[in-house]
C-alpha cells in the first residue's frame, strides 16, 4: 500500500508543478500583453518559459510513473500469464532504478563541476539549479520504486486492468 | 568497439525492452544509457542530452495546448460542436457517421491530440450510434479513424515535435497540414455515404434545420472554429510565436468556458492543470530520452549510413519517399508516434534534404504516415480506446476501419506524389 509520506510527497509535487505551470502560462501571456500594449519586452521571458517547463517535466515524470500511465507497448506484455507479467515489471523497474541512479550519480558530479556554476544567459542563474530538476526527478522515481518493491507490487494489479483512462488527454 | 556495433546492441536491447512492456520513454534511457556505459563514453551525456530535448522554448507550448482542449472539453465544446455537425449534415443518411467525422475535423481544430480526440468524442457519440442501430464495431471503427484527422489538422502535438526534430517553421508545418486534413474528412465521409447507402443507415432529422436553430448551432461552431484561426492567424501574421498562440489559446478557451457557455467552473481548474501535467510528463519522458538515443544514432552514423543505403538502391525521390513510407508504416504498427517521429525523422532528414525535398513536406507525409498508425493493432491508441467504448473486440473495429484507412491511404498517396498539394498553403501566406 501507498504510505502517507509517498502520498504527501506526490501532493506536494503536484501542488508545486501546478504552480509552476500557472506561472509560465502567465510568463507568456504577460509577455505578449507587454509587447503589444506597453510596448516593451524582456529578454529573459523565454528563458524563464524555458526553465519552468523544464521543472514541469522533470517532476511530471515520477508522477505519471507513480501512476502507471507513462505510454509502453503493452500487446505483447498482455498475451502473457500474470505471474511471469508480474516478474517482467519487477525486471523493467530494476533496470530503471539502476539506470537512473547511475544517471543521478554523474549528474551529481556534473552538477559540483565548472558547468554547474556557469550562469544562464538570460536570467544569470547557475545552471546548477536548472540540472537539479534532474536530480529531483531521479530521487522521486527511485522512492517510488522503492516503495513498490516493499509493497510487493501489490497495488499495481488494479492499475493494470483499467490503463485506458478515457478522460486522460494523453498526446499522440 | 566500433560505433556501428554499440549501435546495434542499443537497439536489439531496445527492442528487447520495448516488447516486455518497459514504458518507451525509460526502454530508450535504459538501453542507450547501456551504450554510453560499454563504450565509455562520457557518462553526463545522458542528463546534458536530455536537458537540451527539455530545453525548448517551441516546447512549452505542447502543456499550453493540452490545457486549452481540457477547458475546451470541461467548458461544454464537444456537445456544442456535436450539435453544430447534426444541424448541418443532420438530413445525410448515415448522419452520424458524418458528424462523427465532422465534429474529428473541428475538434482537430482545437487539440492537438488524436487520443484527446478519440476519447471526447467517442464517449458521446459511439453510446450514442449503437442506440441508433448502428453496427457496434462500425460506429467504433469511423470514431477511432476519423479522429487521426486530429494531429494532421493544425494545432498538432506531433507537428511541433517534427518542427523540433527537423527544425522547420511549425507555422509553415501547421498550415500545409491544413488541406490534407480536411482532404482526409471529405474522403472518410464519401466511404460513409457509399456505406450508409449499401446499408441503409438512417438520417438523423427529417426535416431541414430552421433559420433559428441554424444561428445558434452555427454561433457555437464559429466560436470553436475561432480557436484554430486565433492560433494559426496569430503565427502566420508574424504577430506571435506558436508558443505565444497555444498560451493566447489557453486564454481563448478560458473566456469561452467561463464567460461565453458559462460551464467552466473554478473547482474545475486545478484537475485540469493536473491532467495537463501528465500528459505533458507523458510525451516529454520520450522527447527528453529520444534526443539520446537522437545523439547515440548520430554517433553511430545511422543517419549517413542510411543515407548512402536509400541512395544505393535509387536517387530518384519518389522511390525514395515510397521506401521511406513503408518503413514508417511498418513501424508504426509496431510503435507509437511520438518516439517514431523523434527518432526516425533524423535519421531521414539527410537524404530527404540531399534530395531537394522540403522538410515541410516531409513532415506532412510523415505525419499523415503516422496517423494511420494510431488505428492499426498491434499498438494503435485510436483503436483501442474505441473498442473499449464499444465493448466491441479490436479485431472486428479494425476490419471496420480499414474502408476508412483507405481514405487515409488515398491522402498519403496524394501527398507524397503532390508537393503542391500540401505546400500551396504555405508557400501563399508564409513564403
Amino acid at each position: 500500500m501507498k504510505n502517507k509520506f509517498d502520498k504527501f510527497l506526490n501532493t506536494v509535487n503536484y501542488f508545486v508543478t501546478s504552480i509552476l505551470f500557472m506561472a509560465m502560462l502567465i510568463n507568456v501571456v504577460g509577455s505578449v500583453i507587454l509587447r503589444y500594449i506597453f510596448g516593451f519586452s524582456y529578454r529573459w521571458t523565454d528563458e524563464l518559459s524555458r526553465y519552468l517547463f523544464i521543472y514541469i517535466v522533470f517532476l511530471g515524470i515520477p508522477i505519471a510513473f507513480r501512476e502507471n500511465i507513462h505510454a509502453a507497448i503493452e500487446y505483447f506484455r498482455s498475451t502473457l500469464f500474470i505471474k511471469i507479467k508480474h516478474g517482467l515489471q519487477v525486471f523493467c523497474d530494476l533496470l530503471i532504478g539502476i539506470t537512473i541512479a547511475y544517471i543521478g550519480y554523474y549528474t551529481i558530479i556534473m552538477v559540483q563541476g565548472r558547468l554547474g556554476k556557469t550562469l544562464s544567459s538570460g536570467l544569470k542563474i547557475p545552471m546548477r539549479y536548472i540540472y537539479i530538476s534532474v536530480i529531483i526527478c531521479i530521487g522521486l522515481l527511485l522512492i517510488e520504486i522503492v516503495q513498490r518493491f516493499i509493497s510487493g507490487y501489490k497495488n499495481m494489479d488494479s492499475k493494470d486492468n483499467n490503463t485506458t483512462d478515457f478522460n486522460e488527454v494523453n498526446i499522440k | 568497439m566500433s560505433a556501428g556495433l554499440i549501435l546495434t546492441i542499443v537497439l536489439v536491447f531496445l527492442a528487447l525492452l520495448l516488447i516486455i512492456g518497459c514504458p518507451i520513454g525509460f526502454a530508450i534511457l535504459i538501453s542507450t544509457t547501456f551504450g554510453v556505459f560499454i563504450q565509455d563514453l562520457p557518462s553526463s551525456m545522458a542528463t546534458l542530452r536530455m536537458m537540451s530535448g527539455a530545453d525548448s522554448f517551441l516546447l512549452t507550448a505542447i502543456p499550453f495546448f493540452v490545457f486549452a482542449g481540457i477547458l475546451m472539453r470541461e467548458g461544454g465544446i464537444t456537445k456544442r460542436i456535436l450539435n453544430f455537425a447534426t444541424i448541418l449534415l443532420g438530413n445525410f443518411h448515415g448522419a452520424l457517421g458524418h458528424v462523427n467525422i465532422f465534429a474529428s475535423m473541428v475538434f482537430g481544430g482545437i487539440s492537438g491530440s488524436s487520443v484527446a480526440d478519440t476519447a471526447s468524442i467517442g464517449s458521446i457519440l459511439i453510446p450514442e450510434m449503437i442506440r441508433k442501430k448502428y453496427p457496434r464495431n462500425v460506429s467504433a471503427a469511423v470514431t477511432a479513424a476519423s479522429s487521426t484527422i486530429g494531429i494532421v489538422i493544425p494545432p498538432s502535438i506531433p507537428m511541433i515535435l517534427y518542427a523540433m526534430a527537423s527544425e522547420t517553421s511549425i507555422g509553415r508545418l501547421f498550415l500545409a497540414g491544413a488541406i490534407p486534413g480536411i482532404l482526409v474528412g471529405l474522403l472518410m465521409m464519401l466511404v460513409t455515404a457509399y456505406m450508409a447507402a449499401k446499408q441503409g443507415y438512417g438520417r438523423e432529422r427529417e426535416k431541414f434545420p430552421t433559420f433559428k436553430e441554424f444561428i445558434v448551432g452555427f454561433k457555437d461552431g464559429i466560436l470553436a472554429l475561432t480557436m484554430p484561426l486565433i492560433i494559426i492567424g496569430g503565427i502566420v501574421g508574424g504577430v506571435v510565436t506558436a508558443t505565444e498562440a497555444s498560451a493566447l489559446a489557453v486564454v481563448y478557451a478560458s473566456i469561452l468556458g467561463f464567460f461565453v457557455f458559462k460551464e467552466l467552473k473554478l473547482k474545475h481548474i486545478y484537475p485540469a492543470i493536473k491532467e495537463t501535467v501528465r500528459s505533458t510528463a507523458i510525451v516529454m519522458l520520450i522527447v527528453v530520452s529520444a534526443t539520446f538515443l537522437g545523439w547515440m544514432l548520430a554517433y553511430g552514423q545511422l543517419p549517413q549510413k542510411m543515407s548512402l543505403a536509400l541512395l544505393s538502391i535509387s536517387d530518384n525521390p519518389l522511390v525514395i519517399l515510397l521506401i521511406i513510407n513503408l518503413i514508417m508504416l511498418v513501424v508504426g504498427t509496431f510503435s507509437d508516434i511520438a518516439p517514431n517521429i523523434l527518432i526516425l525523422t533524423p535519421v531521414f532528414l539527410p537524404v530527404i534534404v540531399n534530395l531537394g525535398i522540403d522538410p515541410v513536406h516531409f513532415g506532412i507525409i510523415i505525419i499523415v504516415n503516422q496517423a494511420i498508425a494510431l488505428v492499426t493493432p498491434p499498438v494503435g491508441n485510436c483503436l483501442y480506446i474505441c473498442a473499449s467504448l464499444s465493448k466491441c473486440s479490436v479485431e472486428k473495429v479494425f476490419g471496420a476501419a480499414v474502408p476508412y484507412l483507405m481514405a487515409n491511404l488515398s491522402v498519403l498517396v496524394l501527398v507524397t506524389l503532390w508537393p503542391g498539394l500540401v505546400m500551396w498553403l504555405p508557400n501563399l501566406l508564409m513564403p
